[in-house]
């Protein structure tokens, strides 16, 4: 049941990943402009090169053709170099990646602690005045601008209180500020998603077959919410880990912080395309297979889920 | 309703109010959110300027009520263009189901999956900077949401007994989706709407901040924050006004669907989360 | 109004400071002929010692030691990793660490400029149009080459297929005729007089025949062939994130006093100065004005002089035809509001088309602020309501998008449409040089050579590289052409007046300003050279060292 379920699964990825393939290819062709340069990054190569380049890109074939062609490339690890730097983009995008990846884990971990903790808060007294404070201030974590809110972090712990360097990267005060930021953005939602978990943990009879047992709130609480809470945040985190990552593309800028987002946003105002694509190709990748892996160790351990999401 | 409702209300209906207004008044005097006076920038708040002057000596408190001109046409479209996409491309997948659904789910998961900020910047990469462009990627952006969404739906009501009568006095796919179906599932669509408004004008004003939206002199609100910015620590209300002019809108929005949500009919629910 | 006694107050001192700075850098009197490179002077052998500038407050117990790394920030990241092929001021002050040219430019105490042999020990012009240099010997390529005639040869043969700046730079350059190792001899293509002064451009650096050889006609594609003859090794470039040079063993001239110097990109103006004030870095260039009084009551040292950058809003021609509009453009312009509110005092009006520090340079009275008789000739040429679009970089010059809103605005008030477009300095250049879909398009030019050829030739001659307006008037081709061929300064410098009083006439751009720069840095270093053509070498700098 589960092998067959993560043959489904597996399966299914790859058709996935050729549609996002398949969306980015389509918008390179969209760019105005020499192909090459767009596709490859390569500036005025001389007419051997040239020819050779078409070729390897296909230019003369049909667009299904390139299309097979270019994610060939991909998955052989020719993505091609800068347009300004020649640099070859697979390694300076992992490079970039672990950046952000570092800021994300960072910003999640803050996140999570807070959001749960509020959750926790919250479910002890459902549809109290705290509850409903509560579930304000997550909300006001979402529908905060992360540019202004990272702005106003700068100003007052970098700028007037000197406590935190303003941005860049090095070292792990660097990684405060913008993680902080971000964080604001996703604890809301992880409150939301931890709060619904719990409160449905707390209203199932095993709960209070263990309270009329005479466990300890306490042990109630870690046996059994939190783990759920824990279950339900691990599904979130999975499943929008690719909305967590897209406000780390603005925090980035705000902190000039040498990740992912920012060298995708810098490559689009510097018109440097097979940095921008190999950009967005290398996060969707990460992302469909944070995915999958999530999906199946959800499956594993929830066998429930199995069934195909709805 | 509860009295943050009912205020959040009020500035949803203010900023669709004023955006309407200042589209009319912009439209007899061009350039009245555009009066730069250098000779008096930077002005902190007074009598005369309430939010203070920017860098060039506009009145922010002029051009934040302008800017509700851009917020409005950047939710009618984008949400025109994700709504219609997300929901023509869900029903055909819910209703039809099989092969085509097979197809369409992963399409629609694959654009769930993705930061839609990255669809975003990938289009207005292809596209070039502009307010229609920002608005047209957000839309695009966002379609995947509605697509699952009224995929979810569809599958509940395709169910229900009048689908099945329709189709047992054999009126056409087309007819039952969108004469019979679609009205019965629009107040969690709408409800959605209301949520995609919101991150709509996020990303507007975030893309904007990062220079790839509305142009200036537009008084879009992340612009104004972008131009503010470097002028943080002599004029911080430059970069205050404006800022907390999108806080509050986006969270009105988000808010105000809240409350729709919850008044709305149960059965619809468990499809919203 | 005690408020605004203040302002005007306030006002007046700025003007009478500017006054006395301005004064106090000019090159002497206007009407004066500044040095000029003639092929006339006797080279002299120069061993570099630089000029500390700024030397805070000399007490007898300092004392100076050499810094191990020096960070500096910059607005922008390399551009292109290839000299050559690099353009802007960022990407050739690093290089000018790394690689070195012909000829080197030096200023003065005043600012003013001579130009020194700098790779070539010796030189004479054979005729009209031959000159014959010798190299210095002993002079190695950071991979252990010797620099010879066939390396000069290689680069000079290159730099045109590759780059737009060398292609204008050495356009008068025939050929290069290698005469043995060390002695080769340059043929124009018709007599050039600034031929020195051009030669000290680093986009005419000298790279080694080898990485000619692997990239004949297109650009570099590694760091790896970074390779100069410089005081600096390239040793590290991370995009976005850092360049670092270390100083070079087998450097010829005189040993860096900085072994390590990393630069660090930050195009945000007050995340930049938030940089230096945490310590992050040491140095960092375009200040943004406003910050100045604070930096300095917090200690650190600011430095401001005046550029040889001139910024202008060029005007199509071709779409603009009519000169009255042109000039109602000129006259629809506050420029003394743009100097003192939008660059906060950091810059002067335009008085010419190239800057005063240049050779040829005659001052010109501005157009008035006339907002009235602008509209009147709008309204007489009946463009009265016409749409313009104006296309301009951000982030590039200082306060480029708020001129550019302010100039929208102002143009807007005499009965124009404007419609503006902010790009980012890469797709606008490029943008600007291949397409001619626009009216209006803020660009500056920064005269380096510090010779009016390379400010007024490149820009108005018709159909000259750098000539985006397609301006043309026959009168101004002659004299540009005549200045190119006589060598007598004097009557040079006519001809440039000439060629000045008509372009402005016909004004193809709107004459903004003279930007200034500002540079500042950390309590206690010294010896960091700031360049008017906006360089800045760092290779001499030492650190202070008290008791």
């Amino acid at each position: 049941m589960i092998l067959s379920y993560v043959a489904y699964r597996v399966l299914l990825y790859i058709p996935t990943l050729l549609v996002i393939f398949f969306i980015v290819f389509s918008l390179v062709k969209l760019l105005p402009g020499d192909p090459i340069v767009v596709m490859y990054g390569e500036l005025a190569p001389p007419p051997e090169v040239r020819k050779a380049l078409e070729e390897k890109l296909g230019l003369d074939k049909p667009f299904i053709i390139q299309f097979l062609l270019y994610t060939y490339r991909i998955l052989t690890g020719d993505w091609g170099k800068s347009v300004h730097t020649g640099e070859p983009i697979l390694e300076l995008v992992i490079r970039r990646f672990t950046a952000t990846l570092e800021l994300t884990v960072a910003s999640l971990a803050i996140a999570s602690a807070t959001g749960i903790t509020l959750a926790y808060i919250a479910v002890m007294r459902p549809n109290s005045i705290v509850d409903r404070f509560i579930g304000i201030l997550s909300m006001a974590g979402y529908s905060m601008p992360v540019f202004w809110w990272g702005m106003i972090l700068i100003f007052i712990f970098a700028v007037n209180l000197k406590l935190l360097p303003p941005g860049g990267r090095g070292g792990l005060e660097s990684l405060i500020l913008p993680s902080l930021t971000l964080a604001t953005v996703n604890f809301g939602m992880i409150a939301r998603v931890s709060r619904a978990a719990m409160l449905e943990v707390y209203s199932q009879d095993f709960v209070m077959a263990a309270r009329s047992r005479g466990l300890s709130e306490r042990r109630v609480v870690v046996l059994y919410v939190m783990r759920n809470a824990a279950v339900a945040i691990a599904t979130l985190v999975g499943l929008r880990f690719g909305i967590l990552m897209g406000g780390a593309v603005i925090t980035e800028t705000v902190f000039n912080y040498p990740g992912v987002g920012r060298m995708i946003v810098d490559g689009i105002l510097a018109r440097d395309y097979p940095v921008v694509f190999g950009g967005v190709v290398f996060v969707a990748l990460v992302v469909m297979t944070v995915n999958l892996v999530v999906d199946l160790l959800y499956a594993i351990l929830d066998p429930r889920a199995r069934v195909t999401r709805v | 309703m509860s009295p943050l409702t009912a205020i959040a209300t009020i500035v949803v209906l203010g900023v669709i109010a004023a955006g309407i207004l200042a589209t009319v008044v912009e439209f007899m005097v061009p350039d009245i959110h555009n009066r730069p006076n250098l000779w008096r920038s930077l002005e902190p708040p007074s009598l005369e300027h309430p939010m203070g002057t920017d860098s060039l000596g506009r009145d922010i408190l002029i051009r934040i009520i302008f800017g509700t001109k851009p917020v409005l046409l950047v939710i009618v479209i984008s949400v025109i263009v994700a709504a219609t996409l997300g929901t023509i491309i869900g029903l055909t997948s819910g209703y039809f189901g099989g092969r085509l659904d097979l197809i369409l789910s992963r399409v629609i998961d694959a654009l769930m999956s993705f930061p839609a900020i990255l669809i975003a910047l990938a289009i207005v990469a292809a596209l070039g900077p502009g307010l229609w462009k920002v608005a047209i990627a957000i839309g695009i952006a966002e379609a995947s949401v509605f697509a699952r969404l009224s995929r979810g739906l569809m599958i509940v009501e395709k169910e229900q007994l009048y689908v099945q009568a329709g189709k047992a006095i054999g009126a056409s796919s087309t007819r039952i989706i969108f004469r019979h179906i679609l009205p019965n599932i629009a107040g969690p669509i709408i409800v959605q709407a209301t949520f995609t408004a919101a991150s709509a004008i996020l990303w507007e004003a975030a893309l904007s901040f990062l220079g790839l939206g509305a142009q200036p002199p537009t008084p879009s609100w992340g612009l104004m924050l972008y131009e503010a910015k470097e002028y943080m620590r002599v004029a911080p209300h430059a970069t205050v006004f404006p800022g907390l002019a999108i806080f509050v809108t986006v969270l009105s929005f988000n808010i105000v669907g809240e409350a729709l949500r919850d008044t709305l009919d149960p059965r619809f629910r468990k499809v919203m989360r | 109004m005690a408020r605004r006694e203040l302002v005007i107050v306030g006002a007046v001192l700025l003007l009478v400071i500017l006054l006395a700075a301005y004064i106090a850098t000019r090159p002497g009197a206007p009407t004066e002929t500044p040095v000029t490179p003639t092929p006339t002077q006797t080279p002299v052998g120069v061993t570099p010692t630089p000029t500390p500038v700024e030397t805070p407050g000399a007490t007898p117990a300092v004392r100076y030691a050499e810094i191990d790394v020096l960070r500096i920030s910059q607005r922008a990241d390399l551009s292109s990793i290839d000299v050559q092929v690099a353009t802007d001021a960022p990407t050739l002050s690093v290089f000018s660490h790394v690689y070195e040219t012909l000829f080197k430019i030096r200023f003065d105490a005043q600012g003013r400029a001579s130009f020194e042999p700098w790779l070539v020990e010796s030189y004479k012009q054979v005729n009209d149009t031959v000159w014959e240099f010798k190299l210095r010997p002993g002079i190695k390529f950071h991979d252990g080459t010797p620099l010879t005639s066939r390396d000069v040869k290689a680069s000079f043969e290159r730099g045109p297929k590759v780059g737009g700046l060398p292609r204008t730079l050495l356009g008068p350059v025939k050929e290069v005729q290698v005469v043995d190792d060390l002695t080769f001899r340059i043929v124009l293509r018709y007599p050039f007089v600034p031929l020195i002064a051009h030669l000290s451009h680093p986009s005419t650096a000298i790279i080694p025949a080898k990485v000619v050889e692997l990239f004949p006609d297109k650009p570099i594609d590694s760091t790896r062939y970074i390779i100069g003859t410089g005081p600096y090794r390239f040793v590290e470039y991370v995009k976005g994130e850092r360049t670092v040079l270390e100083a070079f063993d087998g450097y010829w001239g005189k040993k860096p006093t900085v072994k390590r110097i990393v630069w660090t990109p930050v195009p945000d103006d007050s995340t930049r100065v938030s940089y230096l004030e945490a310590g992050t870095v040491d140095v960092i260039t375009h200040v943004p004005p406003h910050m100045v009084p604070t930096l300095k009551a917090k200690g650190f040292q600011v430095i401001q002089i005046p550029s040889t950058r001139v910024i202008y809003i060029g005007i199509n021609v071709e779409r603009i035809p009519d000169v009255r509009v042109r000039q109602a453009l000129n006259l629809a312009i506050d420029k003394n509001a743009i100097v003192q509110r939008i660059l906060e005092g950091a810059g002067s009006v335009a008085t010419a088309p190239i800057s005063p520090a240049v050779f040829g340079y005659t001052k010109l009275d501005p157009y008035p602020y006339d907002p009235a008789r602008a509209r009147a000739l709008i309204r007489e040429a009946g463009w009265e309501g016409r749409e313009l679009v104006f296309i301009t970089p951000q982030g590039r010059y200082l306060r480029d998008r708020e001129i550019a809103s302010a100039v929208q605005a102002s143009l807007e008030a005499i009965g124009l449409k404007v419609r503006v477009e902010v790009m980012e300095w890469a797709a606008y250049i490029s943008r600007v040089t291949t397409q001619k879909d626009f009216d209006l398009f803020l660009l500056g030019w920064s005269t380096v050579t510090l010779d009016a050829d390379y400010g007024l030739y490149s820009l108005f001659r018709t159909g000259a590289p750098f000539n985006r307006m397609l301006y043309s008037n026959p009168d101004v081709d002659a004299f540009l052409d005549r200045a190119r061929e006589v060598a007598d300064p004097t009557l040079r410098q006519q001809y440039y007046v000439l060629a000045q009083q008509q372009i402005w006439r016909d004004a193809p751009w709107i004459f903004l300003h003279y930007e200034d720069i500002i540079v500042a840095m950390k309590p206690g270093i010294a010896g960091v050279e700031i360049q008017p053509i906006e360089r800045w070498i760092l290779t001499y700098a030492v650190r202070e060292v008290r008791g």
